[in-house]
């Protein structure tokens, strides 16, 4: 059971606050100020302890509450975050970012520090020390890509990412004293760049929702899906997953212990404290909503930091190191007390379903009960599970097909599969009708992504009329390529276009595990008497064709009209034959021509953009113009102002009717982009360490001179 | 909470039941009493503590299953002589562990209640209720009901024997000599009786299995007087009630043992019902209370509450403070002695364990390497407790399950479409998974992966009518060799009608339905219990007469049948028409030769539309308030300076925004179950005159119900005739 923490303050900010948008700055260097998004497209400041009240600039003093001040921002608030960013400063700066543009702002000074549009849009921002910048820098995640800026605005930093930013954080993960970027997207990755080069990435099941910096080489991540979870260095030491997802976390010393816990804010307004290694909740608390965020700072002036948590309701608690517990004294005593009881009533029970099964078995033969009804059977039912790819005969479509059948007359009631990204939710259940029971089942099952995949298969195994049935349970990996089935001989003039070729020196045996590891063929793959080793595989998601061939001389070509299993391929391949660095020649026309009638559209897109921007102002002036002419007409002639109110609307149609288009546009732009940075990021997988970190520099280059002949040359060579 | 009690855990034992429990009278008041507890294995045991420990005075051998545990003595003497009932036996211990008296009754089903009372002892099994006099038979009643339980008191005034019982169908009778003396209808089931004893009155309390306590009128045979704790937070059926003085202020409170786990501690006035009940300690334990009872167990002088579980943990809530065991100079806990000693000899006992489970695991492993075709794997069925209830206010089921150890998953199969709702403090993954949507197959199958140590999960169900079918639980909890449990639960095709003993009567227009042909009685009344629920399991012999009200709609329906005829009347002509289908659908099946002649009344269209209007107008307020709420927290309100320039009404409906949220979480979807329940209407009402209702029509229905509705609108397409 749970240790008891009170707040130590509590109050409200009479502002409903949106999940995830909560900071916490000194921006006159010792102060901290509460500052979080509200639901009005403003950025509230919350400043108990400044003394001297003026309202200045942009911000506007609250008139019912004078410690709060309020910055309105009129557009919708996609990120918010405190650093220091000015060099030999110590006043936290802020940085509010929109869809469409990034703010950064020095509160105490009130003055714009930049002010930029991104075209890629805000998503989610970082600010602190990265790569070789002696500076900070503010890192943007967009809708496809990053971008870094220093303190004067400039664009120093580019890397392409694929998919839309969800958070980043940056960190010392492999303890060389210079921060690494680890950054999660919605294509469901988290990903760890040092500098321009991906060192590591992890796949989850779902969007990543939120990452923090945890000590000694550990960082927390949430999913969209209510998971939340600690890596440490590659390895994941937990996870758990909840009905509720989780909105913020942070690392704090609650329970005054000597290292810090994780604690976590969910949306039902569930606050939980839990060891960092394990996961085990040691404390919980609820707010009366969804929690909107978790900070951390001064905000007693103690001299020590407190926990902060702020409800979407605008409500505040504060938090701190709680050694003595109140109330519930003899709690953990209790506790100890409760969990032996748990478990000796756990064994005895167990132990009684033995000693059952024993008198049973003892006494078979005078049993006169039917033993079906009550589910037992024969003590040596097994259960075999075989893994096998199909092509799609008799008009099915191709999957994967899990065969499970018992040794004897016992039929499978039902069939539990819980495994995660491959079904809507976490689970499968098939539950054949009462008259097709039988002791076999075909279970088919469809991938929708080259990863692989623990299935935990739970079988109801018994006979028809039992009222009890025993479970089997039996986990099975999928591997990364199981969606690929082998294919005879096809010929030649069918052979994929696109390829991408490659030297390793390796042993075609090594390669055949390789294979043999990451494909579900029927038989395992063998190096023959022929020098080269040549495998036809069909996708059994698009049925394409793919061809790998292994020269005994180290060339490798891997044909296939698809870039991005290509990219997967490699890296796979490169990891598991741990190779450092990897360079390859690549041919893909279809993404080619893609990429450059892409480029093509972005630059027709930013044109019309400034036609309609050029449109939208001079709507505007005529906007002006009737609304002084038809107030000007009240007093002279009204029948007159009529008309001009009528043309005003007339007007202000056109100008929603623009904003719609303009919209669509902006839509449209991003989508473009984002299509063109997923492009690029899978061409740079195609590579591997080094090769692949130059190949995203020339990219940067290329874009900026909108070079797409050159582009289309980096991505075939990796160089310019 | 005016009261502050602290948990104390004692023990285990096997699986309980309802009165397993009781407290032996000490020989001083104030003294430490003893325990006696008795379990479905068929152990009873007497147990005192002693600092702490457990020390066990007599302990039976298993046996067949214990249903009820009493303590009583002769008039004078102290309370000390225990008896259980198992089987059709009954069996006297003294407190030393003494047997001194076993009983055969005779009965010729198992008891299920027993009250004892001096010589006088009270037997109930299923249906019948029996009396015995020094052991002799003094008189029996065969119920067609149900006995739930059973209670036996002389009355204050006359110093008569009466005695109780509690019947499913909703019923309380008084017997006295073993004949019905009174009858007394209640609103819902009721689960136990408990005597409320001061100074020197008797009162007689029930609890129902909707949460409700209620004050009986026996000793006037004036019935049901009033609800004593109505049940506004819907939680759980109540197993288990007594009165103790728990506050030491002279009065006896009331303690509750609920099925959600909740033990509630009243103060309670039943004398005055203006004297309002109001709670004073709730504690919440996740497993359901099966049994308590109140005195002084561990500490001298100290009242507590001691409590049993379902998986057979007892426990005690005592007002004793336990001591601070904070060390303060190193910032951490210490443990007591008494408690440090209980705590190592349990860890004792769970090695001990261990190492006997991990040689008898090893051993069924090898039995399941072997190739003998003679050995079988036989596990015990695993105890699922559970309970499904309509909740009347928001015609929704509830579906409660427990099993005395940590569930792994719950798998619900159904035939139906059916829908789960969220429970909120039901913490489970739930994970839907796609059904094959050609023929009889499921329709509903759906995963809850449960969170560790869940020993109980609520669930929520909300159903259609039209269409009986079976809902299955598979039930798999983490202990190994692991099993899945199987559970069915009918769902009868007017799943949302509920039995009642009175309705209102006035104004209701009826049409009705009549049934004649060559069937019996037992056909006639089984192929109702298809229909509807809680009905019966046999006919009632006297009255063949039965009324149901729905939780939707409110309309009501009277079913009047015997031997080859059957009237049912009803003000909702939906009702009737899926009860023709279905009732034809039972007699083709039986092959029974049947007549069916319908009588519709078109006042009932009027009048079923004029009873769902208040309701229809109270959601779509409350969905229009809560558009408008949010919408008005679009407005930046959080300036007081804004919130002037406001209407009345709107600064009104910006303060509600909690209510309205709460409203939507309780109804969820109530007003789609409004409108259709109105197209449902119009479609049986087609029906029944023969035709097909139009697409076109129907569109027109929800149009009119979504966009503009007026009483008027809807009733010209229910029957155009009227504009012409």
């Amino acid at each position: 059971m749970e240790k008891q923490v009170r707040p130590v303050f509590t109050l409200e900010l009479g502002h409903k606050i949106l999940p995830g948008l909560v900071t916490i700055g000194k921006y006159d260097g010792t102060h901290p100020c509460l500052t979080a998004a509200t639901n009005t497209d403003k950025v509230l400041i919350h400043s108990p302890h400044r003394k001297n009240t003026s309202s200045v600039g942009k911000i506007i003093q609250s008139e019912s509450n004078k410690e709060i001040a309020i910055l309105n921002i009129n557009q919708a608030i996609t990120a918010l975050v405190t650093g220091l960013l000015i060099p030999n400063e110590d006043k936290d700066i802020l940085i509010i970012g929109t869809p469409t543009n990034l703010l950064v702002y020095h509160v105490h000074d009130n003055k714009d520090i930049f002010y930029k549009e991104c075209e890629d849009g805000v998503r989610s921002v970082t600010i602190g020390t990265f790569k070789n910048f002696k500076t900070p820098v503010v890192l943007v995640g967009g809708n496809s890509s990053i971008h870094g800026y220093d303190h004067k605005g400039n664009d120093v930093f580019w890397v392409a990412i694929g998919d839309m930013i969800t958070s980043m954080i940056l960190m010392d993960y492999d303890k060389d004293d210079t921060n690494e970027l680890i950054v999660s997207s919605e294509d469901y990755n988290i990903r760890i760049l040092k500098g321009d080069k991906i060192v590591t990435e992890h796949n989850e099941t779902e969007v990543v929702s939120g990452l923090i910096a945890l000590p000694d080489q550990k960082f927390a991540y949430s999913v969209s899906n209510g998971t939340v979870g600690v890596y440490e260095k590659d390895i994941r030491l937990w996870r758990v997953k909840s009905k509720n997802f989780a909105v913020a976390m942070h690392e704090y010393d609650l329970l005054g212990q000597s290292s810090t816990q994780l604690i976590t804010g969910w949306s039902n307004g569930k606050v939980d404290c839990r060891i960092m290694k394990s996961g085990e909740v040691l404390f919980k608390d609820s707010m009366c909503a969804g929690v909107a965020g978790i900070v951390e700072g001064d905000y007693r002036s103690m001299g020590k930091t407190d926990l902060i948590c702020v409800s979407t309701e605008g409500e505040v608690r504060g938090y701190t190191t709680t050694k003595t517990m109140t109330g519930g004294n003899s709690s953990v005593e209790q506790n100890t007390i409760e969990n032996l009881l748990s478990q000796k009533q756990a064994l005895l029970m167990e132990l009684k379903h033995y000693e059952n099964n024993v008198k049973y078995n003892s006494n078979a033969s005078n049993e006169t009960e039917s033993y079906e009804a009550s589910g037992v059977i024969p003590s040596n039912t097994r259960l075999q599970v075989v893994v096998s790819t199909s092509n799609g005969e008799k008009g099915q479509k191709p999957r994967i097909e899990l065969y499970i059948c018992t040794n004897n007359s016992t039929i499978i009631k039902a069939v539990i599969i819980f495994a995660e990204g491959i079904f809507k939710d976490e689970s499968h259940v098939i539950h054949p009708e009462t008259s097709k029971l039988s002791s076999d089942m075909l279970i088919p099952l469809y991938l929708p992504r080259d990863n692989p995949v623990d299935i935990h298969l739970k079988a109801l195994i018994g006979y028809p009329s039992s009222i009890q049935f025993h479970v089997f349970e039996v986990t099975k990996q999928l591997p990364c390529f199981s969606m690929y089935a082998i294919k005879d001989a096809l010929d030649a003039a069918n052979k994929p276009k696109g390829h991408v070729q490659f030297r390793i020196n390796e042993r075609l045996q090594r390669i055949c595990m390789w294979i043999n590891q990451n494909f579900i063929f029927p038989t395992e793959i063998e190096v023959e008497s022929e020098p080269n080793l040549v495998v036809n595989i069909q996708c059994l998601r698009d049925n394409t064709d793919l061809i790998m061939e292994f020269e005994i001389s180290g060339k490798v070509t891997l044909f296939t009209d698809n870039m991005f299993l290509a990219a997967d391929l490699i890296q796979s391949l490169s990891g598991y034959l741990k190779l450092e660095n990897l360079e390859s020649k690549a041919s893909f026309v279809q993404e080619e021509s893609n990429l450059k009638h892409l480029m093509q559209k972005l630059s027709d897109i930013q044109e019309a953009r400034l036609k309609l921007d050029t449109d939208v102002a001079d709507r505007l002036g005529q906007i002006r113009n009737l609304i002084i002419r038809a107030e000007d007409s009240r007093i002279n002639d009204v029948k007159e102002m009529m008309d001009h109110y009528h043309e005003l609307n007339k007007v202000n149609k056109e100008l929603i009717n623009g904003y719609n288009i303009k919209t669509q546009n902006y839509n449209e732009g991003i989508e473009t982009m984002k299509k063109i940075n997923n492009i690029i990021q899978k061409a740079s997988r195609l590579r591997v360490g080094q090769n692949s970190a130059v190949m995203i520099n020339h990219c940067r280059n290329a874009i900026k001179n909108n070079n797409i002949e050159g582009l289309i040359r980096i991505i075939r060579t990796g160089e310019l | 909470m005016e009261l502050q009690l602290s948990r104390v855990d004692y023990t285990v034992v096997g699986v309980a039941n309802k009165n397993c429990v009781r407290l032996l009278t000490g020989s001083t008041p104030k003294e430490p009493q003893k325990v006696a507890i008795a379990d479905s294995e068929g152990i009873l045991q007497v147990f005192s503590v002693k600092k702490d420990d457990i020390q066990i005075h007599f302990k039976t051998l298993p046996g067949p299953k214990i249903s009820s545990l009493k303590i009583s003595g002769t008039t004078g003497s102290s309370h000390d002589k225990v008896f259980i009932a198992a089987g059709n036996e009954v069996k006297g211990y003294t407190k030393k562990g003494k047997l001194f008296l076993v009983f055969d009754s005779g009965m010729t089903e198992n008891i299920h209640s027993m009250c004892v009372l001096g010589n006088e002892l009270f037997l109930c099994g299923k249906h019948v209720y029996n009396h015995f006099r020094d052991c002799k038979d003094v008189g029996s009643y065969l119920c067609g009901d149900i006995i739930v339980d059973v209670i036996a008191f002389y009355m204050v005034k006359t110093r008569r024997l009466t005695s109780l019982i509690a019947c499913e169908g909703r019923m309380i009778r008084v017997l006295e000599h073993a004949r019905v003396t009174a009858s007394m209808e209640v609103e819902s089931s009721p689960t136990v009786l408990h005597v409320y004893e001061d100074d020197d009155s008797k009162t007689v309390l029930f609890g129902t299995i909707d949460g409700k306590i209620g004050i009986l009128d026996v000793e006037g045979l004036q019935g049901f007087r009033r609800w004593l704790i109505s049940n506004e937070k819907n939680v759980g059926p109540i197993l288990c009630i007594d009165s103790y003085d728990m506050t030491g202020n002279g009065a006896k409170n009331l303690i509750l043992g609920r099925q959600d786990g909740n033990i509630e501690i009243y103060y309670v006035n039943v004398h005055d019902n203006m004297d309002s009940t109001c709670l004073i300690f709730v504690e919440s334990c996740n497993e359901s209370i099966v049994s308590l009872q109140c005195g002084i167990v561990a500490g001298q002088g100290y009242d507590e509450v001691l409590a049993v579980t379902y998986s057979g943990r007892v426990f005690g809530l005592t007002t004793q403070v336990t001591d601070a065991n904070f060390d303060g100079s190193t910032g951490s806990y210490v443990f007591s002695n008494d408690t440090s000693m209980k705590i190592s000899k349990l860890k004792a006992d769970v090695e001990e364990l261990q190492t006997k489970i991990n040689k008898e695991r090893e051993r069924y492993q090898n039995s399941t390497l072997s190739n003998s075709f003679m050995d079988l794997s036989a596990i015990s069925l695993i105890p699922v407790n559970y309970t499904l209830i309509l909740d009347r206010k928001t015609a929704t089921y509830v579906l409660i399950l427990e099993v005395p150890t940590p569930i792994d998953n719950i798998l619900i199969e159904c035939n139906l479409k059916v829908k789960l709702l969220d429970v909120e403090k039901n913490t489970a993954v739930i994970s839907y998974s796609e059904t094959e949507q050609s023929g009889k197959n499921s329709q509903l199958l759906a995963t809850y992966r449960c969170q560790v140590n869940t020993n109980c999960i609520e669930l929520k169900i909300q159903t259609t009518e039209g269409e009986k079918g079976i809902l299955q639980a598979y039930v798999s909890p983490v202990l190994q060799p692991k099993c899945s449990r199987i559970l069915q639960f009918d769902l009868k095709a007017l799943s949302l009608h509920y039995r009642v003993n009175e309705y209102d009567d006035t104004n209701r227009p009826y049409s009705d339905l009549k049934l004649t042909g060559t069937f019996s009685l037992a056909e006639i009344h089984n192929w109702i219990g298809q229909c509807l629920p809680e009905v019966p399991e046999k006919p009632q012999i006297n009255d063949g007469q039965l009324f149901f009200q729905s939780s939707l709609v409110d309309t009501v329906l009277i079913c009047a049948y015997k031997k080859g005829e059957a009237e049912f009347k009803s003000d909702n002509i939906t009702t009737l028409c899926i009860l023709k289908e279905i009732l034809s659908i039972e007699a083709t099946k039986k092959k029974t030769k049947i007549d069916i002649s319908l009588n519709l009344n078109d006042d009932c269209i009027d009048h079923v539309l004029k009873i769902i209007e208040p309701k229809l107008f109270e959601h779509q307020t409350c969905l229009r308030d809560r558009e408008l709420n949010q919408a008005l927290n679009e407005l930046d309100i959080a300036e007081e300076e804004n919130v002037k320039y406001l209407s009345e009404r709107y600064r009104a409906l910006l303060l509600k925004n909690k209510e309205l949220e709460e409203h939507f979480r309780k109804y969820p979807d109530y007003l789609e179950r409004i409108y259709s329940s109105i197209i449902d209407l119009y479609i049986s009402y087609n029906k029944l005159k023969g035709i097909q209702a139009g697409r076109h029509k129907i569109n027109q229905i929800r149009i009119n119900l979504e966009n503009n509705y007026s009483y008027h609108n809807i009733i010209s397409i229910f029957k155009p005739e009227i504009i012409d």
